[in-house]
């Protein structure tokens, strides 16, 4: 059986020069939630953008046993739902209905199903009211549950967030951590968040300077201080 | 500020659904360019049917629930565009109406008239556009520029910068916060820096912006890819014309035609 994310040997140069990606190799195997950690700059991002092929480095990529390449992209973009740190970038539409809409619209389905995975995905978030609103006026915790509604609504194999976490108060944070927990499928997620490392994923690969520096169990790799401190780390 | 720019899809203004309101937003857009082009075309100085068309704008804004006086509130806005037109007052030549003091210039009496036709219709035409944009959410307008095969490009260039208009102001008024709080001064020197270094500090903040607007856009982009984007805006229908759309184009259609006939011939 393969691996829902195989990445093997990647490298990547952004267009000034700076080397990102240094020969990552990672793999999560389905169903598998993994955390994905380590100090800013140290390419969690631009891997993320590799993992649907919005970004193209040097290596193999296998998503879903699908190699990332210009035939399979269209497959593998409907197979990874990939959430952005920013919700303000993700959610480009009016309103929450257009936004949540767009994925499926593009895959080409028709109007009553497109409807219905909207209703879905704002269901499994808790947001079914929201269909008309504006993404603008929304708090950071209401567009981060948005921001995966509109991925979920496009019924991927595979979640990958860019720090879910990230500027969300006590409350926000606790229910994004709940609906990460319910939802049942495999996961990478880049964040800075220890103690949800800790609570939520048995998985945890650590990335420094454009490399994994460590994969394995999560209770291992934190119970290593010294591992932990040299890569700028700290226990939860 | 939601009065200012109807920035919020959900403000009451855009909530009647009655008259103009009810109308598919394909015809509310073609009814207001209509308009607008009606307008344009009648000849100068034929006040009295200004005055009727802009009374026709008023019946039809009372009858979707919106007020004749917050039209002419929120026009007003574009009335310094109108006097660009200031020219003409001294450029067509015809019979003097009186003499500016000082620079010695003749103001003509067609000079003045067509000035004055300029202004009026302008800024009768800015209340259509208006009224066409408080009874039409912009979602909805969006859809209907693209129904009427207005170039996507130019459609999805409107939709965003309405989307980022908000996220954009916000991040301006962040800068000018941060700048606010360091500028600092002590209680015995002159604080403030010199007008030069200033209005440098300014032009900073502005090429900041713009490349926050040009990192934004990429990151935009890269999140539209990533949800299968290919280059094409695609949409669900959301409106069906019906009868009461063809009639009223039909309607206001003639209603044009026998206006400018008796505007130019009568």
């Amino acid at each position: 059986m393969h691996h829902a994310i195989d990445v093997s040997d990647l490298s990547f140069s952004y267009p000034d020069g700076r080397q990102a990606l240094d020969g990552v190799t990672l793999s999560v195997a389905p169903g598998q939630k993994t955390a994905l950690v380590g100090p800013n700059g140290a390419g969690k991002s631009t891997l993320l953008l590799h993992l649907n092929g919005v970004l193209r480095g040097e290596g193999s990529i296998h998503v879903s046993g699908l190699e990332v390449g210009d035939d399979s992209i269209g497959a593998i973009r409907a197979a990874v739902g990939l959430v952005f740190q920013d919700p303000d970038d993700q959610l480009f539409s009016p309103t929450v209905f257009d936004d949540v809409a767009f994925g499926p619209i593009h895959l080409g389905f028709s109007e009553d199903e497109v409807r219905k995975r909207v209703a879905d995905a704002l269901d499994v978030v808790e947001m079914q009211d929201y269909e008309n609103r504006v993404p603008f006026h929304l708090s950071i915790g209401e567009k981060k549950r948005i921001s995966i509604a509109t991925v979920l609504s496009m019924n991927p194999e595979i979640l990958v967030l860019d720090e879910p976490t990230a500027g969300l108060d006590p409350r926000a944070r606790r229910n994004l951590i709940t609906l990460l927990r319910d939802l049942d499928m495999t996961m990478l997620v880049s964040t800075h968040d220890m103690a949800m490392v800790s609570e939520l994923f048995r998985q945890l690969a650590v990335m420094d300077g454009g490399r994994i520096v460590r994969e394995g169990r999560t209770t291992e790799i934190l119970a290593d201080s010294d591992f932990l401190h040299r890569h700028g780390l700290e226990k939860p | 500020m939601i009065e200012a720019t109807n920035t919020d899809l959900n403000s009451p203004k855009t909530e009647s659904q009655s008259g103009l309101a009810s109308l598919d937003p394909r015809s509310k857009i073609l009814l207001a360019c209509g308009f607008i082009l009606t307008l344009s075309l009648l000849p100068p100085g034929e006040f009295l049917i200004y005055g009727l068309l802009l009374i026709v704008l008023y019946i039809s804004a009372s009858l979707s629930d919106c007020s004749p006086v917050y039209l002419v509130r929120r026009s007003v806005i574009a009335l310094p565009f109108a006097f660009a037109a200031v020219t003409l007052l001294f450029t067509i030549p015809g019979e003097s109406l009186l003499t500016l003091p000082i620079l010695g210039i003749d103001i003509s009496v067609e000079g003045a008239i067509r000035f004055a036709s300029i202004v009026t219709r302008s800024w009768i035409s800015v209340q259509a556009a208006i009224l066409l944009i408080i009874l039409t959410k912009v979602a909805d307008l969006m859809w209907g520029l693209q129904g009427l095969h207005t170039p996507a490009i130019l459609v999805s260039v409107a939709g965003f910068t309405y989307r980022y208009l908000d996220v954009l102001r916000s991040e301006a008024s962040r800068l000018r916060t941060a700048r606010q709080a360091r500028s600092a001064t002590l209680s015995a020197g002159r604080g403030g820096g010199t007008l030069l270094w200033r209005a440098r500090v300014t032009g900073w903040m502005v090429g900041s912006l713009m490349i926050r607007s040009m990192e934004r856009s990429e990151r935009i982009y890269n999140a539209m890819l990533a949800r299968g984007y290919t280059g094409e805006v695609k949409t669900l229908t959301r409106f069906e014309l019906r009868s009461r759309d063809y009639w009223s184009m039909l309607v206001a259609a003639l209603t044009a035609v026998i206006i400018i006939l008796v505007a130019h011939f009568l």
